[in-house]
């Protein structure tokens, strides 16, 4: 998989580049408008990620510009303009994903491993780690074939923590993917504890004791081997 | 360039010319006076020599004393005539610049920054009245206007290091971390994300302020706080979130649809974060009055600091009521807090 980042902020992209170059994703950096625009008419990404605001230009000429050449790209915007105008003249140009800033590395690679998903026909609906097998578009778990009954939050979190098994996953980027904008007014993060002390019984009973792990007052990692 | 005379003098202008005027008008009175009064008994002096019959009996002192007395009556009726037309008609003209700029100045809005035309007057003191006037408004204004764009793009460049840092703490606690490593990572993570609140909101508040929001919609009030209500359901781990509604004729609301919701997170959420336990309501009654109350431990908050800046405790980012009062100044609306057997509410009137 091939990724493209444009993004004028260098060790931002450093920080994404090191993230995400742990999954099979072969990153590549733009630093300005130009220097985007070259390589997008010169080579072929499954996915870009686009700030909007670029020295020399800006991001929504660029995904004019990748729609041209490359229609089947994935797009995700991630710029500091949370305005609802932009996210809707970014979703209008054919962008498919927006993320505002500051984000949770972890929330950009579930966006993105849920964009690749959807674009290139990777097939595999079923993910498995651990022992627990979800199934994407059925939207259901099991384990060694017998459904386990969750919640729709207890879901997000335990697919949240398998697409980024082997990471630490704060408990402020779960209590966002879980909320959205509400979990910005929280100051305490006790719902989340919540959702994984009931899932984590709930897997307990189904005989997967230790792939949660909890690093206390930061937050937990899904451990598959 | 018309010649600038001061308010003294014009006055002074106006109530000779009046005075002259009714003096004028005045002068058929003098002469009747004159003639019937004072000249009188000459007149008989004259015509009783005439026809020889001698000089008749006068108390001249007598008749030159009430002759007088009359002309200072007159005279005083003329000028208090003259003196209440100039007051009372007259200024009245003379001062409508004067009432004009005040008015003017009593409906400039700062938010709405529209400085207004002050008329040109040839009154010097109106004159320089309005152009003081206007030039602290626009001073104002711009002062206003810097103030909100500094707010807006700090906001904006604290962003860019804040998504920095926090990629960084993520990457961090990939590391192999010992416990106590972990914690100070854990605290870092903790502040980052308390900025990042801080400022966003500062950048909402100051988007709310310069009125970038300005799409409204109509909207089912009782319908929008139902869609809502799971999400509160959510993140409350300890506490109920109940939903009543009284009275709900199918009235709309016109408001701003992303404000409206960020009303609703954020007097629900500031409720849930002061409830340990209990019952939060959330009630929409006559389908434009929106209620939300929790429990409290008897004491009030003190109803002049609610809504203002980095006033309340300093748990939250102090910044969530204020944007809320933000929101209903917006559109208009009212909000009052009240504390009524042991439950803390706040009303907002969507009118």
């Amino acid at each position: 998989m091939k990724l493209l980042i444009v993004e004028d902020e260098r060790q931002l992209s450093d920080s994404i580049v090191r993230f995400l170059g742990s999954e099979d994703y072969l990153c590549e950096q733009a630093f300005s408008y130009e220097q985007a625009y070259e390589r997008i008419a010169t080579y072929e990404y499954d996915c870009i990620l686009l700030d909007l605001m670029l020295p020399g230009g800006t991001g929504l000429d660029l995904l004019k510009k990748i729609r041209e050449v490359s229609p089947q790209t994935g797009v995700i915007i991630v710029s500091a303009k949370d305005s609802v105008d932009d996210k809707v003249a970014g979703l209008r140009l054919g962008a498919d994903d927006y993320i505002a800033k500051p984000f949770h590395l972890s929330e950009l690679s579930i966006r993105v491993f849920a964009l690749l998903r959807r674009k290139c026909f990777m097939s595999n609906n079923v993910i498995e780690s651990g022992g627990v097998t979800v199934d994407l578009l059925r939207r259901c778990v099991e384990v060694d074939g017998v459904a386990l009954d969750l919640t729709k939050s207890e879901y997000e979190v335990l697919l949240f923590l398998i697409e980024n098994r082997r990471r630490v996953v704060s408990k402020s980027a779960l209590a966002e993917h879980l909320s959205g904008d509400v979990a910005d007014m929280m100051d305490d993060f006790n719902f989340v504890y919540a959702h994984i002390k009931n899932l984590k019984a709930k897997l307990a009973d189904a005989g997967i004791t230790a792939c949660i792990k909890t690093y206390y007052g930061v937050g937990y990692k899904w451990i598959d081997e | 360039m018309i010649k600038k005379r001061s308010l003294i003098y014009t006055t002074l202008r106006y109530f000779i010319v009046c005075t002259v005027i009714i003096f004028a008008l005045m002068t058929p009175m003098f002469y009747l006076l004159t003639r019937f009064f004072y000249a009188e008994d000459l007149i008989d002096v004259i015509q009783s020599v005439e026809s020889g019959s001698g000089i008749p009996p006068l108390d001249l002192e007598r008749d030159i004393m009430a002759g007088m007395m009359m002309h200072f009556m007159l005279t005083f009726i003329i000028l208090s005539m003259a003196l209440f037309i100039t007051v009372r008609f007259i200024t009245r003209r003379l001062w409508q610049p004067f009432d004009d700029s005040l008015a003017k100045a009593e409906r400039f809005n700062l938010e709405r920054n529209d400085v207004p035309d002050f008329t040109k007057t040839d009154i010097s003191e109106f004159d320089r009245l309005n152009d003081t006037l206007f030039r602290l408004m626009s001073k104002n204004s711009d002062a206003y206007r810097i103030q909100k764009e500094f707010t807006e793009n700090a906001s904006h460049e604290l962003q860019t290091p804040l998504a920095v840092t926090r990629s960084k703490l993520d990457l961090l606690m990939q590391e192999n971390l010992t416990e106590g490593q972990m914690s100070l990572v854990s605290e870092l993570y903790q502040l980052n994300t308390r900025m990042g609140h801080l400022n966003r909101n500062l950048l909402l508040l100051a988007k709310i302020e310069s009125a970038q929001y300005d799409r409204l919609e109509k909207i089912f009030l009782s319908e929008f706080v139902g869609h809502l209500l799971p999400s509160y359901k959510l993140l409350s781990d300890n506490c109920e979130v109940v939903f009543r509604q009284t009275n709900s004729d199918n009235k709309e609301v016109l408001a701003n649809p992303v404000l409206l919701e960020c009303i609703l997170n954020n007097l629900v959420v500031n409720a849930l974060r002061h409830t340990s336990g209990g019952l939060i309501v959330v009630a929409v009654e006559n389908g434009n009055r929106l209620i939300i109350s929790n429990p409290s431990d008897g004491i009030p908050l003190n109803p002049e600091d609610v809504f203002r800046r980095f006033r309340s405790d300093n748990s939250g980012t102090g910044l969530g009521l204020a944007i809320v009062k933000a929101i209903c100044d917006f559109h208009g609306w009212q909000i009052e807090y009240s504390h009524t057997v042991n439950r803390h509410m706040f009303t907002v009137l969507m009118a």
